[in-house]
């Protein structure tokens, strides 16, 4: 009985340790994976599905929600797919992570949650999981209220395990085809890549937010997040409608510090983006709005440079982003040192 | 070209008389005062030669030249004023501090030491000695070679002292205005907003120049500098082509560390700009010539968006900058501590 009491503690210990060596050797290899049923593909990274792109005739757009952590926990908003006692129901159309914008030839792909018009998914064109990473490519229609396709858009979205089990990154490679005449995209603030946060990461009033060498704020459904950005700002009110090269949030949930960095690659239009962030829980980059953020920002110097955006039939325009997804508070230098890599990721 | 040279040799004996006064002044006063003679405006601080407005029929643009850094460091480059052995004698049109840019309705406004085309110096509106900052406000007209007067540029430079310790600074707020029906600026990389700096701050072939935290390097006519960015980029091939909200070299000049930033505010036209800033000793912020340099970049998934700004008469353009001379090692949060102060 003794004896073999301290075999099965043996074997235990032994069984400890490989875990242990498991989960120091697995970070780079764990499994991307993508198991699509309906209008649904799960993505999987080491067996667990960190989010799940939504899609199908009565939507008004796709999206990725919700977006987990890599240990589960919920980073955006479940309104309007569900109710929370004490949440925000504010803004229907913001639903996880989406790519859309207002106007594209007058009509609002963004502000939108009829399917007229739709950004409608019309191919699900290549799903290849593998070790560490693995790649959704889709293809989708923007069509207008009259039923006229006006843009092809084309999405490669990359899923990378990540260096460590705490975090990983969503590659988005987006590339927009004219498909009519001309295509012309105004100057508006409501675009383009985004990501409507959980409430409980919605900006923190005050000090409520997590800082290095403090103790963990206490977890509220109105908010313990707090944006920075690579200009080295803090807050919504001080990065919307600047250029940045990236933005990041990070807040208390499930008493963790949990968060995503937003990345804007050099490849991408207009780089480095202007961006629409929000303290109520809205973080956006958006390069096409130049113009709209211009004419709202304080100085009054110049008149407004306009973009006006205007692409011919088969012109197309490309847009590139990085999204980290975090666990465990970061400083500036982390998200700026990740910056750095992904600048000189080729692709 | 012979009064050109004559010109030049004339700002070339007053440099030589400042180098004297420097030796002989104490800096006892923060005191900004501006005397005015034949062409040019000298610019002293507590008494002491800071920098000089120079211009005239002969010049074919005003510049700024020399300027010194708070303890009589020159910070511009000599040539073509005086030769120096082992010195640069490039880029004759670079001199000091000046405002040009290629090419405005055709004409190569920056790339030009002749006065056929010019930008001349038509008045000085404004004089203000002050203590700690004193401004000089100044209009010239851009003239090309059939002297069509296209554009009028206002400027007011406030030169203060003090702000903080070793550093001086020039406040530069410009507006150009259309006297034309309408005036195009192509997207070409030579402009805007310039200073050519000693050979000495040329950053080296070999040697990383100037670095906080390591062992200054041993001072040479090849020059010690390096770049630094509001993007954490460093040297002129991380630097070029890029907006960025602020850049700034520093190098060894004297057995001291010596340099130069440049701030763009906000306020300023397609903020924040681009840099042309070259290892060989330009440096140079150019908001207008967005796609020029995104042709050039490294990344090509998007065609380059050109700006071809133009405006129609009376319609005008703001730009804003802030030189800030220095004396001793700078890092990246000082600067951009000056940064945010600019911008407030």
């Amino acid at each position: 009985m003794k004896k073999s009491r301290k075999y099965i503690l043996g074997t235990a210990a032994v069984v400890a340790l490989f875990s242990i060596l498991i989960g120091c050797s697995s970070s780079s290899s764990r499994d991307v994976a993508f198991v699509a049923s309906g209008n649904r593909i799960d993505v999987k990274i080491g067996g667990d599905i960190v989010t799940t792109y939504v899609f199908g005739d009565e939507r008004s757009k796709p999206s990725f929600v919700p977006v987990r952590s890599a240990s589960g926990i919920e980073l955006t908003r479940r309104y309007p797919l569900t109710e929370l006692e004490g949440g925000s129901d504010d803004e229907p159309h913001h639903v996880g992570i989406y790519f859309a914008a207002d106007q594209v030839n007058g009509s609002k792909f963004w502000n939108n949650t009829s399917v007229s018009p739709q950004i409608k998914h019309v191919s699900t064109d290549s799903m290849k999981g593998g070790k560490g990473s693995g790649t959704l490519k889709t293809t989708a229609e923007w069509i207008n209220e009259s039923g006229q396709v006006l843009l092809i858009e084309k999405k490669s979205v990359t899923f990378i395990a990540g260096k460590n089990d705490s975090e990983y990154e969503i590659d988005f490679d987006v590339e927009l085809i004219a498909d009519e005449d001309v295509v012309h995209f105004e100057d508006i603030e409501e675009g383009v890549l985004a990501f409507r946060w959980s409430d409980y990461l919605r900006e923190a009033e005050g000090g409520n937010y997590p800082q290095p060498g403090k103790p963990l704020p206490e977890e509220s459904v109105k908010g313990t997040g707090m944006y920075f950005s690579s200009n080295g700002d803090e807050r919504a009110e001080n990065i919307w409608g600047k250029r940045a090269r990236w933005v990041a949030l990070q807040g208390v949930r499930n008493q963790k510090v949990v968060g995503a960095a937003m990345l804007n690659h050099p490849d991408s239009i207009n780089y480095p983006t202007f961006w629409h962030v929000r303290a109520y829980g809205l973080m956006s980059g958006n390069p096409l709005g130049q113009g709209d953020f211009l004419r709202q920002n304080p100085y009054q110097k110049n008149p407004v440079l306009w973009l006006r955006k205007t692409l011919h039939e088969n012109e197309k325009i490309h847009f590139r982003f990085k999204i980290i997804v975090f666990e465990g508070l970061k400083t500036q230098e982390q998200i700026e040192s990740k910056f750095q890599e992904f600048v000189k990721s080729d692709k | 070209m012979m009064k050109w040279c004559q010109s030049i040799m004339g700002v070339a004996a007053f440099v030589a008389t400042l180098s004297i006064q420097i030796e002989t002044s104490a800096e006892t006063s923060r005191e900004v005062a501006f005397i005015s003679s034949d062409n040019k405006i000298d610019v002293t601080i507590g008494g002491v030669p800071f920098t000089s407005y120079v211009y005239g029929d002969e010049l074919s643009k005003p510049f700024l030249v020399p300027v010194r850094s708070p303890k009589g460091t020159e910070l511009t480059r000599r040539y073509p004023l005086t030769a120096i052995p082992g010195g640069s004698e490039d880029h004759l049109h670079h001199m000091g501090i000046f405002f040009a840019v290629d090419k405005v309705n055709g004409v190569n406004f920056w790339n030009n030491t002749d006065v056929a085309f010019q930008i001349k110096h038509i008045a000085t509106d404004n004089v203000s000695n002050g203590d700690g900052s004193g401004s000089l406000a100044t209009r010239s007209q851009w003239i090309d070679a059939s002297k069509v007067a296209l554009l009028e540029e206002r400027r007011v430079m406030t030169f203060s002292a003090g702000e903080h310790e070793g550093e001086y600074a020039i406040d530069f707020s410009i507006d150009l205005t259309a006297l034309v029906d309408q005036v195009v600026f192509e997207d070409i990389e030579e402009g805007m907003f310039a200073i050519r700096y000693t050979d000495w701050l040329r950053e080296p072939d070999e040697g990383e120049g100037v670095r906080p935290g390591h062992p200054l390097p041993k001072e040479s006519i090849a020059g010690t500098g390096r770049y630094f960015s509001s993007n954490g980029d460093e040297t002129a091939d991380g630097v070029w082509g890029k907006r960025a909200r602020w850049v700034a070299i520093q190098g060894v000049r004297e057995g001291e560390v010596v340099g130069v930033a440049i701030l763009n505010h906000p306020a300023s036209f397609n903020y924040p700009t681009y840099w042309h800033a070259r290892d060989y000793g330009l440096f140079s912020a150019n908001p207008l010539a967005q796609g020029d340099f995104q042709r050039q970049d490294d990344f090509e998934k998007n065609d380059p968006v050109y700006l071809n700004h133009t405006l129609k008469k009376g319609e005008r353009s703001h730009f804003r900058f802030k030189v800030i001379l220095f004396d001793g090692t700078r890092t990246q949060n000082q600067i951009e501590k000056r940064f945010r102060n600019f911008a407030k």
